[in-house]
């Protein structure tokens, strides 16, 4: 009944994420044929603006998804989503006066804690997985084909790296008291970090080891010998941390 | 429906129950009788009824009361039962044993016949229901009624009552001729009466009734 | 098990503010206990540290065997023990339906009896979304929740707060009924009419510290007011006696608050040539602002 209520009580978000996701994918499948040919005139012109993967870009479909999707647009929407989906809990319903009934039910702290975490958990990770179903049906639509392998392997990545943004708006959420306020906090904290990491990382190569949209996004090919795991373990360790913390502060929270 | 309803306007719910009473409704299934209750509900009108008509009928289903006398206890509860003042310098269970003592000296509640259950006297007054018990217990002391075990609370034999009831009629006279010289002495009747009840609040307090 | 709820000097601070301090309270199983205090006077904060939303800064509580400060105990508890807070708020998004099975899931001892008998009572629609009723209707559901679990143990903050006359006196009136099941209720109220009407026990805090512990029919057969016309001059202290709670002297009239001893009062003042000496009773209203004004 937990995970029904933690279900209920997201249900909303977690429509709004899966409809942006669903939109944003077609939108770029659709693109696509706009902006090849756009593309390959930019290659004939000596003068145009070039970034070093346009012609990947323009040979290969895949790499364009990836490159526009689970490296770029689709992420920010999803550690958005991410971030939404994973806030709020008891100190959330202590704002919103409904703490003094679940406190009364014979639940622990860490049975209230736990049921949320997972159904966030849950809804993230299909949310990464939309695309791997909506572009390989759009992209007939483009005469293009797109692996649902590929997508599913993409998502995988995103969600299971990406946990860590869950865990983070799962830990401030029982740090801060106040409705939306852990949400508001949670988001000006990335904003600023992934933006200027990001900057950083295009520059410097060793950051992209540390860089976490950089290993969410992963190869865009992914094959088993690519995955890096070394990377991939770090931030599971953090969320782990993140999860402990924020189990251990909802124990010794007062009301 | 009708003739309820009929009922109601002229005697009040007490009317209500004691139609059915006697008109032999009570050898009637226990449905018929909880569907009619619900139409006696809203003839009522009042939420004090299907209040009490919902304790009555739920402790028919619970234990399996005779139906006759269940609906003779609620016709006892609607009427003889004033619900208590606790704001009164009176405490509550003195008022209701007050109460009680004096139904069954005018006969109101007839010797040998069931008060209500502890239970269902203190959810139609909406008092505490150990304040029911020590009433029943300390009237069980005084001789006034009899707790049989397992079967409830019944008033005394005769002997008592009618000793009382001659007690209660030399009263009246002596109350009736003293009001009398106190209006002759130029007294409003509220005078009287706050005069009399200064009287028996005090003695009852000072005598330290237990 | 005579004791159901047991406190032993049970306080909580709040930086420097000592909000509740060495409260020994004792709730004995079957009785309707009152729990009055004004606003502030720490009733809230000592609930909360009973049901395990707060930890006492000192102090032992323990109900039903069990003990409040330790997590796995005091689940045990909450299975056998309702409670309504004050806030009655329930989950926005649930309709009344929802909140019905979601609650329930968690009380093996679900009375269904009662939870339909209430649902008609208090009349309260299924399909509605907790977010369109309104705030009475929210209470009589919050009650439900607490009334139809099952519960040896009911602990309330004011249940009434905000009914209008006629769910105030069904409410009550399923309190008393619980009660006569063998129930134990601990409620919290400032409708002191309600309270002498259901009590059989008053407790009293007031900032924090508990002035009061006495069964309500021991307060209204021993608090007394007494009224003495004296025509000597008379102090204060000339009535320090055993029992005498507060005296107010106004010109020949000696006015006091008396919660025992009364006959020594009234010899003292007959000794003091009274000219009448009269004894009223006091109401719990009475007796609750006496008890709590002017006090340190």
């Amino acid at each position: 009944m937990l995970l029904y209520k933690a279900w209920i009580e997201s249900r909303w978000r977690f429509i709004c994420g899966a409809v942006a996701v669903t939109a944003l994918s077609i939108l770029f499948v659709r693109l696509h044929p706009i902006l090849i040919p756009q593309w390959q005139v930019a290659l004939q012109d000596p003068y145009a603006y070039k970034p070093r993967w346009l012609p990947l870009g323009v040979s290969d479909y895949r790499f364009y998804i990836w490159h526009f999707l689970f490296d770029f647009r689709l992420q920010n929407l999803w550690v958005l989503f991410a971030v939404v989906l994973g806030f709020g809990g008891l100190l959330r319903e202590h704002a919103n006066g409904t703490a003094a009934f679940s406190l009364s039910l014979p639940v622990t702290r860490n049975r209230w804690f736990i049921s949320r975490v997972l159904i966030a958990f849950l809804e993230t990770t299909v949310l990464a997985w939309i695309p791997a179903v909506v572009v390989p049906i759009a992209s007939v639509s483009v005469g293009q084909s797109y692996s649902i392998g590929q997508g599913f392997a993409h998502g995988l990545l995103m969600a299971g790296v990406g946990s860590v943004f869950v865990g983070l708006a799962a830990f401030l959420s029982l740090i801060l008291r106040g409705e939306y306020t852990p949400l508001v906090v949670t988001l000006a904290m990335l904003a600023v970090p992934y933006l200027v990491l990001q900057e950083w990382a295009r520059r410097v190569s060793w950051a992209r080891k540390i860089d976490i949209a950089h290993v969410m996004a992963g190869a865009w090919l992914l094959t088993w010998g690519d995955v890096p795991w070394l990377s991939i373990a770090m931030v599971c360790l953090l969320t782990v941390l993140f999860l402990g913390l924020a189990a251990r502060q909802g124990r010794r929270l007062e009301f | 429906m009708a003739k309820l309803r009929c009922c109601h306007r002229r005697y009040g719910a007490g009317g209500i129950i004691a139609a059915l009473h006697f008109s032999n409704f009570h050898e009637r299934r226990l449905s018929v009788i909880k569907k009619s209750s619900k139409e006696i509900g809203l003839v009522v009108g009042s939420v004090r009824g299907e209040l009490l008509l919902g304790s009555v009928y739920n402790r028919l289903s619970a234990s399996n009361f005779a139906l006759d006398s269940a609906v003779a206890l609620f016709y006892i509860s609607a009427t003889v039962f004033r619900k208590p003042n606790p704001a009164s310098g009176i405490p509550i269970y003195l008022q209701i044993e007050e109460q009680i003592r004096h139904a069954i000296e005018t006969g109101a509640l007839a010797p040998g016949g069931q008060l209500p259950s502890i239970r269902s006297l203190a959810e139609t007054l909406v008092i505490n229901p150990h304040t029911v018990a020590r009433v029943y217990r300390d009237l069980e002391g005084q001789g006034a009624i009899e707790i049989r075990h397992g079967l409830g609370a019944f008033v005394a034999e005769a002997w008592r009552e009618r000793v009382r009831t001659d007690e209660m009629r030399s009263a009246q006279k002596l109350v009736r001729t003293v009001v009398r010289q106190l209006k002759a002495l130029g007294l409003e009747e509220d005078e009287i009466r706050r005069l009399v009840e200064a009287e028996t609040v005090e003695h009852e307090l000072v005598a330290g009734r237990p | 098990m005579d004791t159901i709820l047991e406190t032993e000097k049970l306080s909580k601070r709040f930086g420097g503010f000592e909000a509740v301090s060495d409260l020994n309270l004792r709730v004995r199983k079957g009785s309707i206990c009152a729990f009055l205090g004004q606003n502030g006077a720490g009733k809230t904060t000592t609930l909360r540290m009973l049901l395990g939303m707060m930890r006492p800064s000192q102090g032992l509580g323990r109900i039903l065997g069990f003990r409040i400060d330790d997590e796995a105990e005091s689940v045990r508890i909450r299975e056998r023990v309702a409670f309504v807070a004050e806030d009655k708020r329930l989950y926005d998004y649930m309709t009344v339906q929802q909140i019905l099975r979601f609650t329930k899931s968690f009380f093996s001892g679900w009375r269904r009896d009662r939870e339909s008998e209430l649902l008609r009572r208090l009349d309260l629609p299924l399909g509605c979304k907790i977010r369109k009723l309104s705030k009475g209707m929210r209470t009589k559901l919050a009650l439900l929740l607490a009334f139809a679990r099952g519960s040896e143990f009911f602990i309330l903050d004011e249940p009434t707060e905000g009914l209008d006359p006629v769910a105030t006196e069904m409410v009550l009136q399923i309190v008393v009924s619980l009660a006569s099941e063998g129930a134990t209720v601990f409620f919290s109220s400032h409708q002191i009419a309600e309270v002498e009407q259901i009590a059989d026990h008053i407790l009293m805090i007031h900032k924090g510290k508990l002035v009061l512990d006495s069964p309500l029919d021991r307060i209204k057969d021993e608090y007394r007011q007494v009224q003495a016309v004296i025509h000597c001059p008379v102090q204060n202290r000339d009535f320090e006696l055993d029992g005498v709670e507060r005296v107010y002297v106004d010109g020949p009239t000696v006015s006091m608050i008396v919660s025992h001893n009364v006959d020594a009062v009234m010899d003292r003042a007959h000794k003091m040539n009274a000219v009448s000496v009269e004894v009223a009773p006091l109401t719990l209203k009475e007796i609750f602002l006496e008890t709590v004004k002017g006090r340190p």
